[in-house]
C-alpha cells in the first residue's frame, strides 16, 4: 500500500487553496511511479468497498422486509428502496457533499473530508455515494426473493413441523434467494461501475475514472485509453459473471 | 368511461402528473426563462455589495452563498446563479431533447431492423451494442467529444446521441419480438399486409406508447450525460456574433449560459465554496428526476393492466402535448451558434478588445497567454486565457476567461501574473495564429519529456511581440508550480503568423563564427535505440541532447544528465580537435534516480565550445556520443544556420 501514500511535497499552492478543515491536502494530489496500477488500485478499493457495504445493507434488509409483518414499515422500506433506486449516483455525490458542507457552514461540524484519497475515513462518502443505489438494488431483489420463497410450500411445512426461525432462515430461505442475491450484486456492480467517473470526480477520488479525465487534461493519451480499456475489461468480466449467474440460476431452478 | 373519470385516473398517478406539471415548468424555464431573470446572467461583478437595513455595506467576495438579493447564489466570478439558470435552460435543454431525439432514433432503427429481420444483422447489432454498453457512458462521450470537436455542436450532439443507445435497440428487439409473435400480426399478414406496412402500421403501434417512457427516460439520462460532461470541462459555451460588412457588431443571440457550461470548472471553485457552485447541479438533477418521474407515470398510464391504465385516445392527447412541447424546445436550438471547443486566441482578443475599449480607450493589446496546469480538471482546454492591454501610462489590464470559455471573464487592473515584461512590447495585430499549434510544436521538442519527469507543471503559451524582432512570437515555458528544484523549459519560438520555427529569443541574434555539423542533431537517434536508454537524457538550460529538444536548443558548455531508471554515468568527455581539453565531471551520476523522486543532474562542464564525444555507461554498457557544445552566449539553431562563408567546418563524426 506504499505506492498510495501521498507526497505532501507535491501539493499544488496558489489558486487552489483547500480548506484544510474538510481535507486532507496532503492526499488530493498524488504523484505515482505507476499511474495505471495505482488508478486502478484504487478504483478497485472504491467498488470493493461500496459493494461491500451495499451487501452489508441490503442483504439484511432485503431479509428482513421479507420476514416483516409490519405493514408501514415495509412500505417505508420500499418507497425508501425506490428513491435511493432512482436517483443518479451523481445525484446522491452532490447531495452527500452539500450536506456535509452545510453541516460546516451552519454548525462548523467536521464529520468526514469530502474530498482526497486514503483508506480511512476519506473512503467513507465516496462509497456511499457509490454504493446508495447498488444496495437499492440488492434490497429489492433480495427482498423479492425472500417474500417469494416464504411463501413457498416447503417453508409452510417447515414452519408447520415447529421449525425455529433462525434454522428456517439457514437452512431453507438463505440457499435457496442466494442465486438472487448473487445475481443482483453483480447486476448492481455493473452498475456502479459505470457511475464511478463521475463519483472519483466528486470526491476528488484518485481512482481510474478521475486519472482518466486528468490525463486526458493533461494529453497524456496512452494512460487515458489504457483507462478505458481497463473499463471496457472490468464491465465486460461483470458482463460474463452475470451470464455465469444467470445460467447457474436456470440450472438450478 | 366519462371525461370526469379519465381526469380521476390521471389526478391518481401523481408520477404522471408531478412530471407533466414538472415537464410544462421547464419548457416554461425554457421560453420565458431569459425573460423573467431577476439580473444579467453575464454581468461579472468581482465584488458582491450588500446595502444593511442598518446602513452599512457588506462586502463579500464571489462566489457567494444564497441570500435575499441572489436567491441561489453568485458563481465564481459574481454572477447571478439564478438568472443564469433561467437563461440557460433554453439551449440545455434544445441540446438534450435533440440528442435524445437522435438516440431514441438510432435504438429504435436498430432495435426494430434486427428484431425484424434477425439473422447477421441482428448479430451484428448486437455485437456492436455490447460493445458500446461495455464502456462507461460517460468515459465513451468524453472520448467522442473530443474526437468529434471540429464538427462543432453537431458533433457534440451526435457524441451525446452515440451512447446509451443499445439499452434502447435492446429494449425494442424483444418488444418487436413479442409483438411479431401475436396473434393480430399472424392475422395481418395473413391476408397479405406487405412487411414495410406491418412495420409502421401495426408494429409502431403496439411499441409506440412504450417508445414514450422511453424518450422521456433517455431526455433524463441525456440531461444528466450532459451535466457529467459539463463537469468535467466539455461543454457547448455559446455566443453568436453578427458580422457583418463593417465587422463584428456585437452579441445577437450570444452569450447564452448553459447548464453543462455552468457546471464547468465547478471543482475548481468547490472546494473553497462548495454550496453556491453545487447549485446548478442541483436544478440539473431536478430536472432528470422530472423526466424520470414522468417516464414512471406514462409507463403506469400506457399499461393495459395497470389500475392507472388511461384510454388510448387520452393517452393520444398526452403523447400530441408532450411531442408537441418537446419539438418545440427543439426548435429553439435554430439559430444559436453554440461550439463545444475552447475560444482560440483570436476569439478571445475580438470579445477581450471589446471590454478593453470600454476599460481604457486606446489601450494596445500587448501579450496574450494561455495556462496549462498539471492539476488541471477539464479536458483539453486551458485553465485561462489570459489577454495584457497596456495604455498610454504603461500601466496594464489583465483580462482572462476561464477554462478558455467566452462567458467566464474576469477583469484585473494593474496586475500580471505570467512574469511578462510589458517594456519595449510591440502591439499584436488581429489574426494570429491559436496557441495549439506552438503548444503542439512545443511539446515535440522537449515539453513533453519536461511533463513527464516534472508531474507539477505549469504551461504557458505566450504570445508576444518584442520590439527585436520583425514579427509577433509564441513561446512556450514550462516550469513547475512548486517545490521543485527544476529550472523551467523555455521553447522559443514560433511565428505567430506561420507557425515556423525561428531563432531563439534567448540568444542574440548573431551569425555563429562556425557552421553547425548536422551530425549532432542525427546523435538521438544513436540513443533512443539503445536498450534500456530511453529513460536518459543529457540536457543542460539551454542545451539538450538525446531528445528531440535538441533541435531547438543547441549551446551551452554545461551539461546536466537527467536521473531516470538505472544508472547512467558520465565517463568522459574529449574534445574532438584538442585533445589536451578536459572537460570537469562535476558529478558523474545523478543523485537521486529513484521513480518519484525530485529530480536530479548529472553535470559536466566543458571548457571550450566545439566537438565532444561523452561517454555514457548504463550498467555494462557503454555509450559514445558525440554533440555540439556552443558557448553559453550564443544559442543558435543548427537547422537555421547555412555554412557560414569562408568557415571550414569541423570534422565533427559519430563514431
Amino acid at each position: 500500500m506504499v505506492s498510495f501514500l501521498a507526497d505532501p511535497a507535491h501539493i499544488e499552492t496558489g489558486e487552489l487553496r483547500a480548506n484544510s478543515l474538510l481535507m486532507n491536502t496532503s492526499q488530493l494530489f498524488r504523484r505515482e511511479a505507476n499511474p495505471f496500477g495505482a488508478a486502478v488500485g484504487s478504483s478497485a478499493i472504491l467498488m470493493l468497498t461500496s459493494i461491500a457495504g451495499a451487501i452489508a445493507v441490503g442483504v439484511p434488509a432485503g431479509i428482513a422486509y421479507g420476514w416483516s409483518t409490519s405493514r408501514a414499515l415495509r412500505a417505508l422500506a420500499w418507497s425508501v428502496s425506490t428513491l435511493a433506486s432512482s436517483l443518479p449516483a451523481f445525484f446522491w455525490a452532490v447531495a452527500i457533499e452539500l450536506v456535509m458542507i452545510w453541516l460546516w457552514v451552519q454548525f462548523r461540524i467536521q464529520v468526514l473530508p469530502t474530498a482526497g484519497f486514503g483508506i480511512d475515513e476519506h473512503l467513507v462518502l465516496p462509497s456511499l455515494a457509490l454504493g446508495i443505489r447498488p444496495a437499492a438494488y440488492i434490497f429489492r431483489l433480495t427482498a423479492t426473493a425472500v417474500e417469494e420463497i416464504r411463501h413457498a410450500d416447503y417453508v409452510r411445512t417447515a414452519i408447520a413441523k415447529g421449525l425455529s426461525e433462525r434454522a428456517l432462515l439457514a437452512r431453507h430461505v438463505l440457499p435457496n434467494a442466494s442465486p438472487n442475491i448473487i445475481a443482483a450484486t453483480v447486476f448492481a456492480a455493473r452498475g456502479a461501475l459505470s457511475s464511478l467517473v463521475i463519483v472519483e470526480f466528486v470526491f476528488i477520488w484518485g481512482g481510474a475514472g478521475l486519472t482518466f479525465v486528468q490525463a486526458l487534461g493533461n494529453r497524456r493519451l496512452e494512460l487515458a485509453s489504457a483507462l478505458a480499456l481497463a473499463f471496457a475489461v472490468g464491465s465486460a468480466l461483470l458482463a460474463l459473471a452475470a451470464d455465469l449467474v444467470r445460467t447457474r440460476v436456470r440450472v438450478g431452478t | 368511461m366519462s371525461t370526469r373519470h379519465e381526469l380521476r385516473r390521471l389526478i391518481t398517478n401523481p408520477a404522471l402528473v408531478m412530471g407533466l406539471i414538472g415537464t410544462l415548468a421547464l419548457l416554461a424555464i425554457g421560453v420565458f426563462g431569459g425573460l423573467v431573470a431577476p439580473y444579467d446572467p453575464n454581468a461579472n461583478l468581482s465584488l458582491i455589495v450588500k446595502h444593511l437595513p442598518d446602513g452599512t455595506l457588506s462586502f463579500r467576495v464571489p462566489p457567494t452563498f444564497p441570500d435575499t438579493d441572489h436567491w441561489f447564489g453568485t458563481d465564481a466570478l459574481g454572477r447571478d446563479q439564478w438568472s443564469r439558470v433561467l437563461t440557460g435552460a433554453w439551449l440545455s435543454l434544445s441540446v438534450v431533447v435533440v440528442s435524445a431525439v437522435a438516440r431514441l432514433g438510432i435504438g429504435l432503427s436498430l432495435g426494430v431492423t434486427s428484431g425484424w429481420y434477425g439473422g447477421l444483422f441482428a448479430r451484428v447489432v448486437s455485437i456492436g451494442a455490447a460493445g458500446v454498453a461495455a464502456v462507461p457512458q460517460l468515459l465513451l462521450a468524453i472520448m467522442l467529444v473530443l474526437a468529434t470537436r471540429p464538427l462543432g455542436a453537431a458533433g457534440f450532439i451526435a457524441s451525446l446521441a452515440l451512447v446509451g443507445w443499445p439499452e434502447i435497440s435492446e429494449y425494442i428487439r424483444a418488444e418487436v419480438l413479442r409483438a411479431k409473435a401475436q396473434p393480430f400480426m399472424e392475422a395481418a399478414r395473413s391476408i397479405g399486409v406487405p412487411g414495410r406496412r406491418l412495420i409502421t402500421g401495426h408494429l409502431v403501434a403496439t411499441v409506440g406508447p412504450q417508445l414514450l417512457t422511453v424518450a422521456a427516460l433517455e431526455t433524463g439520462a441525456v440531461l444528466l450525460l450532459l451535466a457529467e460532461l459539463g463537469l468535467v470541462g466539455l461543454f457547448l459555451a455559446g455566443a453568436t456574433f453578427l458580422v457583418g460588412d463593417f465587422g463584428p457588431v456585437g452579441p445577437l443571440k450570444g452569450r447564452v449560459p448553459e447548464w453543462g457550461q455552468m457546471l464547468g470548472g465547478l471543482q475548481f471553485y468547490a472546494i473553497t465554496a462548495e454550496l453556491p457552485t453545487l447549485i446548478p447541479a442541483l436544478f440539473v438533477v431536478l430536472a432528470s428526476a422530472t423526466f424520470a418521474l414522468l417516464a414512471d407515470g406514462l409507463r403506469a398510464a400506457s399499461d393495459p393492466f395497470s389500475s392507472r391504465r388511461v384510454l388510448p385516445g387520452t393517452f393520444g392527447v398526452l403523447t400530441k402535448v408532450l411531442a408537441g412541447a418537446l419539438c418545440f424546445s427543439a426548435v429553439g436550438f435554430i439559430g444559436v451558434n453554440v461550439r463545444p471547443g475552447a475560444m482560440t486566441m483570436e476569439d478571445g482578443r475580438v470579445l477581450a478588445a471589446r471590454t478593453a475599449e470600454t476599460i481604457w480607450p486606446g489601450s494596445e493589446f500587448v501579450a496574450g497567454v494561455a495556462r496549462y496546469p498539471s492539476g488541471t480538471r477539464v479536458v483539453d482546454r486551458p485553465e485561462r486565457l489570459t489577454y495584457y492591454y497596456r495604455n498610454d501610462h504603461e500601466e496594464v489590464l489583465r483580462i482572462s476567461f476561464q477554462n478558455a470559455d467566452r462567458l467566464a471573464v474576469e477583469v484585473r487592473k494593474y496586475e500580471s501574473e505570467d512574469e511578462i515584461d510589458f517594456n519595449g512590447l510591440k502591439a499584436l495585430p488581429a489574426g494570429l495564429m491559436s496557441y495549439d499549434t506552438p503548444l503542439r510544436l512545443a511539446e515535440q521538442n522537449g515539453g513533453f519529456a519536461y511533463r513527464q519527469f516534472q508531474p507539477n507543471y505549469l504551461v504557458r503559451v505566450i504570445l508576444t511581440w518584442p520590439g527585436d524582432r520583425d514579427a509577433p512570437v509564441y513561446a512556450v515555458i514550462y516550469s513547475p508550480m512548486s517545490g521543485s528544484r527544476v529550472d523551467p523549459l523555455r521553447v522559443c519560438c514560433f511565428d505567430a503568423r506561420t507557425g515556423e520555427i525561428v531563432d531563439s529569443l534567448v540568444a542574440p541574434r548573431l551569425a555563429p563564427p562556425w557552421p553547425v555539423p548536422a551530425d549532432c542533431a542525427a546523435a538521438r537517434s544513436v540513443y533512443r535505440q539503445v536498450d534500456r536508454f530511453q529513460g536518459y537524457f543529457v540536457m543542460g538550460p539551454s542545451l539538450s541532447v538525446g531528445t528531440q529538444s535538441n533541435l531547438n536548443y543547441q549551446g551551452d558548455t554545461f551539461i546536466w544528465m537527467l536521473g531516470g531508471q538505472g544508472t547512467p554515468r558520465l565517463e568522459s568527455a574529449t574534445n574532438v580537435e584538442d585533445a589536451s581539453a578536459r572537460a570537469d565531471i562535476v558529478s558523474p551520476s545523478p543523485t537521486g534516480n529513484a521513480p518519484g523522486q525530485a529530480l536530479s543532474f548529472a553535470t559536466l562542464r566543458l571548457p571550450v565550445p566545439g566537438c565532444w564525444t561523452v561517454k555514457v555507461s548504463v550498467g555494462s554498457a557503454v555509450l559514445d556520443y558525440t554533440l555540439y557544445a556552443y558557448p553559453s552566449d550564443c544559442r543558435p539553431q543548427h537547422e537555421r544556420f547555412a555554412a557560414v562563408p569562408g568557415v571550414t567546418p569541423l570534422p565533427c563524426v559519430r563514431r
